[in-house]
Formats: C-alpha cells, structure tokens, sequence
C-alpha cells in the first residue's frame, strides 16, 4: 500500500475509520442553535478531526510527563501543554 | 469514554497521518483520561461553530466537509488537512460502494418479481433513485 506524505502507512483493514462515535459528535453539531443542517460527510470528518486532535494533545502533554521522568500522563501534563501551546488556547478554562 | 481508552491502548491500526502519540508501557491517569475527552469535546464544538460560519458566508445551510476543513485552518490545525482529506475520500469510496450495493440488492429484487407489468417497474425505479439521492445526506436536522 501507498504510504502518506508523512511515511505512515495508512490502515490495511477496511475501515471503521472514526472511531471515535458518529452519534456523539452529531449529538454535539446538533446542541450548536446556530446549526441548520449538517452533511453526513461533514459529521464524520468532524469525527476523525477529533480523533487527530486527541492524538496531537496527548503526544504535546506527554512530553511533560517525560520531563517529569514519569510514564503516567496526568491531568497537570494536560494543563501545561494547554498553557505552552497556542492552537490549545481555545481550550483555557473549558476543562474544569 | 470506554472508546477513548480503546483507543489510546490500542496499538494496532493507527490512524493516517500521524505518528503513534504515546510509546508502549504509558499509562494515562484516570483524570487526564477525562480531560483529554472533555477537551475533545470542546474541539468539535469550536470546529462545529468555525465551520457554520464558511457555511453562512457562503449562504448555504447545510454545513459540509469543505467547511469544516476550513475551519481546522482558521483554527490553526492546519496539519489535519491532509490527512482529513484522504479519510474523506475513503469514507466516499466506501459509502459509494454501499450505495452500489443497495442498487444491486434492488435490482435483483425486481428481476424476481417477473409477473409486475413493464411500466410499473419503470416507474418505481424512478421513484427510488430519486430518493436515494435524497438520502445521499443524512443530515443532522436541528
């Protein structure tokens, strides 16, 4: 199989591709009041958009806990990555 | 959140784009667990509402994918973009297969209900492509 740019090579098994559930996201589309409609295909990528992100900030919270000499990702790993890293600016005092 | 710790445990499939978030033998605490999936929560509803507003500049009402991958660049994950597109394209490849199916199954449906006059036939093939191309979005209605 093709690899991507980034040199992973993409899932062989077809595919349940976000596994993250359709139904919570929509559910979440659906509490905007500023949403009329929503595409299917807008769902899904919503879907694995947050399947990326999650992967992006717990590898960003990690490093933290390297630095901590620690193998168990905490909860002040996750504040401090939220703190240090501009894209996570949205997410100040969301979490609490 | 039991999809949220398969997830993050699990070291098969990876998902395309990026490199494997967290090496073998880490743990994640229960509370950082919760955060990760608030947080992600709090993503979708920042991107859902980016997103409707490509949607209301480009005065449609129904959000799409195009707008939501314009919302990951004016949220600064522009680096999703890539790898979103090609999901949504295998996503497209796999419901078009679907649909051939669906339209497989039906003819073959018909084809055994022999003693149905031509026309009749005729007609509610019309009928049914037409609302499967209507079902093509199965949008989320507010």
């Amino acid at each position: 199989m093709d690899t991507t740019a980034n040199g992973v090579a993409p899932c062989a098994a077809p595919l349940r591709l976000a596994r993250l559930p359709l139904a919570r996201v929509k559910a979440l589309v659906k509490a905007d009041p500023d949403v009329t409609l929503a595409s299917q295909e807008a769902v899904f990528v919503l879907a694995r958009a947050a399947e990326l992100f999650v992967e992006t900030i717990a590898k960003d919270a990690y490093v933290y806990a390297q630095q901590g000499k620690r193998k168990t990702l905490q909860r002040k790993d996750l504040d401090n990555a939220i703190e240090a890293i501009d894209e996570f600016a949205f997410l100040e005092g969301t979490l609490d | 959140m039991a999809w949220l710790n398969w997830w993050l445990y699990s070291s098969g499939h990876q998902p395309v784009g990026l490199d494997p978030p967290l090496p073998d033998g880490v743990n994640i605490s229960k509370e950082a667990r919760s955060a990760i999936s608030r947080a992600a929560s709090v993503f979708v509803l920042y991107a859902t509402s980016c997103a409707n507003n490509f949607a209301m500049k480009g005065k449609r009402k129904t959000l799409n994918a195009g707008d939501v991958l314009s919302a990951m660049e004016e949220m600064e994950f522009q680096r999703f973009v890539a790898p979103l597109k090609e999901s949504l394209e295998v996503y497209r490849r796999e419901q078009k297969g679907k649909k051939e199916a669906r339209k497989d199954k039906d003819k073959k449906a018909d084809s055994e209900e022999q003693d149905k006059s031509r026309e009749e036939e005729n007609d509610d093939d019309d009928e049914r492509m037409e609302e499967e191309e209507q079902n093509e979005e199965e949008e989320v209605d507010n």
